[in-house]
């Protein structure tokens, strides 16, 4: 029989022999790694049961939504040293993170091979801190990353796409009697469409999520403005050099006002936002949505049948310097290892595997989201919406060689004007001062 | 006279000295504050701190990464910085842009507190008065009246979105009883003559339970000899309202005013769910404007925390002015 003495030395010595067996066996690595968009999730963890099976090391990914509730989880746990492994964020946000000492540099392991897997005009633009980044941030006494320099390198652009595509329902554009296969070539000529199809079919013209007013301004009114101006003119206009009065300008102010006016918007589009609006779109609510890359997946999976989806390009306005709008990729989503990692060069392996072009095409075939990697066009590999995608996209954007800085008192008068000329508050005779007054007043605060 | 004599006449402590307290009587004089130390604890770290900290953060610019911290102080530059009163300035004058959108905001907030209060009491009182008299059915009706206090925010406010749609209910029952031409095409939160008016609704809505339960509650304090007394003297309806319930009611309203202003100048978390401050600005408020400079792209803490402060201090003057009017009133 055990005396207490003997069980308590026999109790210590298991304690002992287990705490060392653990010691021993090495612990298998975990990952974490944040992403704000729930759509995602599936195809971030089949990347991750990729790499797993050829690692041994598990990444969790978990998904924190909305924008707000992401941007507030890693504030406080930034604060408290939480952070994930791997981190997405916003392509460009990651210079004020990066700037407070909460990323892992990559400057000099991004090296050109991995450079080279990346879409023209994806990581060059964002990931790597540009001199006009640089000195537009030089400028400005209250930039949060002046102490980031040229050329230094913090994430890697994973997920890329644009705005500015258009969506048309080939059955009421048909029904209006036009060919929905020819896409019309001008914003005169689409308005005409509009017209035509309400007084034929009584559908509204087009929806878009208006309520959000970012998004008339940056996937409209931007495009109409800078194809018509040209891109020194779009840039002299935004830095305050040139005027919202120059009549390039003008023109796409008068287009928007013309929409309201032929009350071509749909009912209640003030109320809608991003998501209503395509799904208004799928519901045949109107004959044409304004979106990006990431627009048709989600028309489809609202049930939508791909064959009675035409997509083109915002068409300029007539006259304009760039007759056709041409669209390449900008990243959206850039990916970084936290300096939180226990295991940084495990997660740097990660970001390393995830960006090849194997995984992302196996990413997009989920999610039917343009990933900021060269990936195949064959729909085998890709999925079916992603080889249409691929071909919409160029090289070259007008965007890629403006250097505008768009503040944001202007664009908040410009936004507001916007919506106020569905209003009926507002004239683009009156819009175009004052967004220049709150031009000037910015920059002028600004010292420049 | 010796010690000890003295110790015999004046009890164990000698004059002079403090008798010796046992740790029993310590704890037993000081139970209240032991009581409620637990929950000063509380207050000072969850609601002291975070008051002074927002306080703090009101002369700084900080993007909520890197360091800013009062215990110990800390601002990491560049993410952080010493601004003095310049946030306050810039949303109160010095930026146009900006100070307008504030202003007008502001204006919002006002025209919400003074009809959104007005409404709630103009409805609360009679359903009050209704419930207070002695009907059949009476506990149904009360719970009926409740309902809107015990549903969740966010299903009313998506329920009343639905029915304030251009296809929605509001707009079919105007269809049906011949009244088309009232119908709000855009929606009645899309146009700008009816979106603010449309969330007032939704406000007394959900504002008029807990003034109705209170008035009712100060109605039954009420004795019914008063009104008969006044019956008898030849008071109407009319007279015994303005003359007997309304004057007596008075501290109710004064509570049921001072949380309805309160509630109407911090008013957001709606606004932000079934307007987001649209048609073109007309339904922004100012607890909008904190939200999005404190957790929207801009990421502006020390601003928001300004905007807080300043919401603060035109909600106290606002609550001051009504308590000295209803003082006045009283004497």
């Amino acid at each position: 029989m055990l005396t207490r003495k003997r069980f308590f030395v026999l109790a210590v010595a298991l304690i002992v022999l287990s705490l060392s067996g653990g010691a021993m066996a090495q612990d298998p690595i975990e990952l974490t790694m944040w992403t704000w968009k729930i759509f995602h999730v599936p195809g971030l963890e089949a990347i991750a049961a990729n790499f797993e099976a050829e690692t041994g090391i598990k990444v969790n990914v978990e998904a924190y939504n909305p924008d707000e509730v992401y941007r507030t989880k890693i504030t406080t746990s930034a604060q408290s040293g939480d952070l994930p492994d791997i981190l997405s964020f916003w392509s460009g946000g990651q210079w004020e993170l990066a700037a407070t000492d909460m990323l892992v540099e990559l400057t000099d392991v991004v090296d050109e091979s991995w450079q080279s897997e990346f879409l023209p005009g994806t990581f060059e633009l964002q990931s790597v801190m540009t001199q006009s980044t640089y000195d537009f941030c030089q400028q400005d006494a209250d930039c949060t990353y002046s102490n980031i320099e040229v050329g230094q390198v913090f994430s890697v652009p994973m997920l890329a796409g644009q705005a500015f595509f258009l969506f048309g329902n080939k059955q009421m554009i048909a029904d209006a009697g036009f060919d929905p296969n020819v896409t019309p070539a001008t914003a005169e000529e689409w308005m005409d469409m509009m017209l035509t199809i309400k007084e034929t079919t009584g559908n509204a013209g087009l929806v878009t999520g208006v309520q959000n007013p970012a998004v008339l301004h940056f996937w409209l009114f931007n495009p109409l403005m800078i194809t018509s101006c040209g891109v020194e003119t779009y840039d002299a206009i935004w830095s305050g050099e040139d005027s919202f009065t120059n009549p390039c300008a003008m023109k796409v102010l008068e287009w928007f006002y013309a929409m309201s006016t032929n009350d071509l918007w749909m009912p209640g589009i003030l109320q809608t936002n991003i998501d209503p609006a395509d799904v208004a779109f799928s519901q045949e609510m109107a004959a044409f949505d304004l979106g990006g890359t990431y627009t048709l997946g989600f028309l489809i999976a609202q049930g939508m049948d791909p064959e009675n989806i035409v997509s083109f390009a915002v068409p300029p306005l007539e006259g304009s310097v760039f007759p056709i709008l041409e669209i390449a990729p900008a990243p959206l989503i850039d990916v970084m290892v936290t300096k939180n990692s226990e295991h940084p060069d495990e997660a740097l392996q990660f970001l390393q595997y995830m960006t090849t072009p194997e995984q992302m095409s196996v990413f997009a075939k989920i999610n039917g989201d343009l990933p900021a990697v060269k990936v195949s066009s064959d729909p085998e590999i890709v999925g079916s919406v992603m080889p249409g995608l691929l071909n919409a996209i160029s090289d070259y954007s007008p965007f890629q060689e403006s250097t505008a800085q768009q503040l944001q008192e202007p664009s908040s008068v410009l936004q507001l004007g916007l919506q106020q000329f569905i209003t009926g508050e507002i004239t683009p005779e009156e819009l175009a001062p004052a967004i220049d007054e709150a031009n000037t007043a910015a920059w002028e605060q600004l010292g420049s | 006279m010796t010690q000890t004599q003295l110790k015999s006449a004046y009890g164990s402590a000698p004059l002079g000295v403090k008798p010796r307290k046992t740790v029993r009587q310590i704890l037993k004089d000081n139970s209240g504050f032991l009581f409620i130390l637990p929950a000063m604890l509380i207050f000072l770290v969850f609601g002291l701190y975070t008051v002074v900290y927002s306080f703090v953060l009101s002369f700084f610019r900080w993007n909520g990464f890197g360091q800013f911290s009062l215990l110990p102080p800390a601002c990491e530059d560049p993410a952080c910085a010493f601004v003095g009163l310049r946030n306050f300035q810039e949303f109160l004058y010095s930026n146009p842009t900006q100070s307008q959108f504030f202003w007008k905001a502001f204006e919002n907030n006002i025209i919400i507190a003074v009809f959104v209060t007005v409404g709630t009491i103009l409805i609360a009182l009679p359903l009050a008065m209704a419930l207070n008299r002695a009907v059949r059915g009476q506990s149904l009706y009360r719970t009926l009246m409740l309902l809107p206090m015990v549903t969740a925010g966010i299903a009313v406010y998506y329920s009343w979105t639905f029915i304030y749609q251009p296809n929605g209910v509001l707009n079919s029952i105007l269809e049906t009883i011949g009244l088309g031409s009232l119908q709000a095409k855009q929606g009645w939160l899309g146009q700008p003559n009816t979106a603010l008016l449309a969330l007032m609704i939704v406000m007394i809505w959900g504002a008029v339970p807990s003034a109705m339960i209170l008035y009712l509650a100060g109605l039954q304090t009420i004795e019914r000899e008063l009104y008969e007394a006044a019956i008898i003297d030849g008071a109407n309806a009319w007279h015994l309202l303005w003359r007997i319930t309304w004057p007596l009611l008075r501290p109710i309203t004064v509570i049921i005013v001072i949380t309805s202003l309160n509630r109407a100048l911090q008013e957001y978390e709606m606004v932000y769910l079934m307007t987001n401050g649209s048609p073109a600005g007309h339904t922004e408020v100012v607890g909008l404007q904190i939200f999005n400079y404190g957790f929207g792209d801009q990421r502006q803490l020390g601003m928001a925390s300004a905007m807080s402060w300043m919401l603060f201090a035109l909600a106290f003057i606002v609550a001051l002015v009504n308590l000295r009017f209803f003082q006045a009133k009283e004497d």
